[in-house]
């Protein structure tokens, strides 16, 4: 009976988040037509993404002498929001800045809490020890320890030092891939719907 | 009596009929022609499941069974690199039919690691077939032979 109440509970909650999400997008969206700056550009749960936010973003990398098109812009600025995000939910009081506007400055305060964010992306990516071992197999020469009387490549031992070693010659290599898969994960984990695709493409 | 033949009749039909379809089931690979240099000695085979899986590895790669290759590739590789670049990069080589295989050396480059020196006679459409000198390595991981790849398109 317990049990029942508290799924009835849950599936209420979850009723009242997907309303109040339509709510807030309807709301911005009906505001976003008197002003058009304010269109939204992305939008999910506690989190609003407009082309003044965008427009912010393109003004920061224009200063920069940043060769980046407008869809390129679009992208890596929805990445770094997201990270930044994650960044000040999981380090309150550490970031010291909050919120700084849609200025050159916000912009470039969220690009950092995004980029310090990005090494615990990494650390919690994990790698299985199968394709660490075929790693340390395939690579004979990048472990040598010397070359055996028959000519053989004879390698270090596979301790766990030279495991994280290999975890981290295989994050280097894929990094870009691991941060794109950890977006695409906080895109739906907060039901993040794009408005203005032809931006992202 | 009748019923004897009968019998007979209907085992021998069901042998028949087992031999044809074993020897019509396709075996992967079975069809690619693999030779070995005499002159060169071309060496022997670690395992016997290695030269399966070298066979079938090449002919999946020239059948465009991309995506059943790119699971022999190494699970190092495969987290690494995506199907959708492996695809990229191999499916040039679909373009060409194996005709042959001729293997000059099979080296131990370490305790888990395979070298197999060959040359592939590829039919490109021109003419006359073309002999390709290539080098693939083969590492035993996770209790299977797995392809591994050495090329500057991706980098390790």
């Amino acid at each position: 009976m317990r049990i029942k109440r508290v799924q009835n509970n849950d599936a209420f909650f979850s009723l009242i988040l997907v309303i109040v999400v339509f709510a807030v997008i309807i709301t911005a969206r009906g505001y976003a037509l008197e002003n058009p700056e304010e269109a939204i550009v992305a939008a999910g749960v506690d989190f609003v993404f407009t082309q003044k936010d965008l427009d912010a973003y393109g003004a920061f990398f224009a200063s920069q002498k940043s060769t980046m098109s407008r869809e390129e812009i679009a992208r890596t600025a929805l990445k770094f929001e997201l990270l930044c995000r994650e960044y000040r939910k999981n380090s309150k009081g550490q970031s010291g800045v909050e919120s700084m506007g849609e200025n050159s400055e916000g912009v470039a305060a969220k690009i950092r809490d995004g980029i310090k964010y990005t090494p615990k992306v990494l650390d919690d990516f994990k790698i299985s020890n199968v394709v660490i071992e075929a790693y340390y197999r395939s690579n004979p020469e990048k472990f040598s320890s010397g070359e055996a009387p028959d000519g053989m490549i004879t390698v270090k031992p596979l301790d766990d030092e030279l495991k994280n070693e290999i975890r981290f010659i295989i994050i280097e290599a894929k990094k870009d891939a691991i941060v794109k898969e950890f977006i695409d994960s906080l895109i739906s984990k907060y039901h993040i719907k794009i408005f203005n695709q032809a931006s992202f493409n | 009596m009748f019923l004897l033949k009968f019998k007979y009749a209907f085992a021998i039909a069901m042998s028949i009929g087992f031999m044809l379809a074993a020897g019509c089931a396709t075996v992967p690979g079975k069809s690619l022609q693999i030779g070995y240099d005499q002159q060169s000695g071309a060496g022997e085979w670690p395992d016997k499941k290695l030269e399966e899986q070298f066979r079938e590895y090449w002919f999946k790669r020239f059948s465009g069974h991309i995506e059943d290759a790119y699971i022999m590739e190494s699970s190092s590789f495969r987290e690494l690199y995506s199907l959708t670049k492996y695809r990229n990069y191999v499916q040039y080589t679909s373009r060409s039919r194996l005709i042959k295989i001729e293997i000059h050396d099979i080296q131990k480059v370490s305790e888990y690691l395979i070298k197999v020196d060959y040359d592939m006679l590829l039919e490109t459409g021109d003419v006359k077939p073309i002999e390709v000198s290539a080098a693939d390595r083969w590492v035993y991981s996770d209790g299977k032979w797995y392809h591994v790849i050495r090329d500057p398109f991706f980098p390790t």
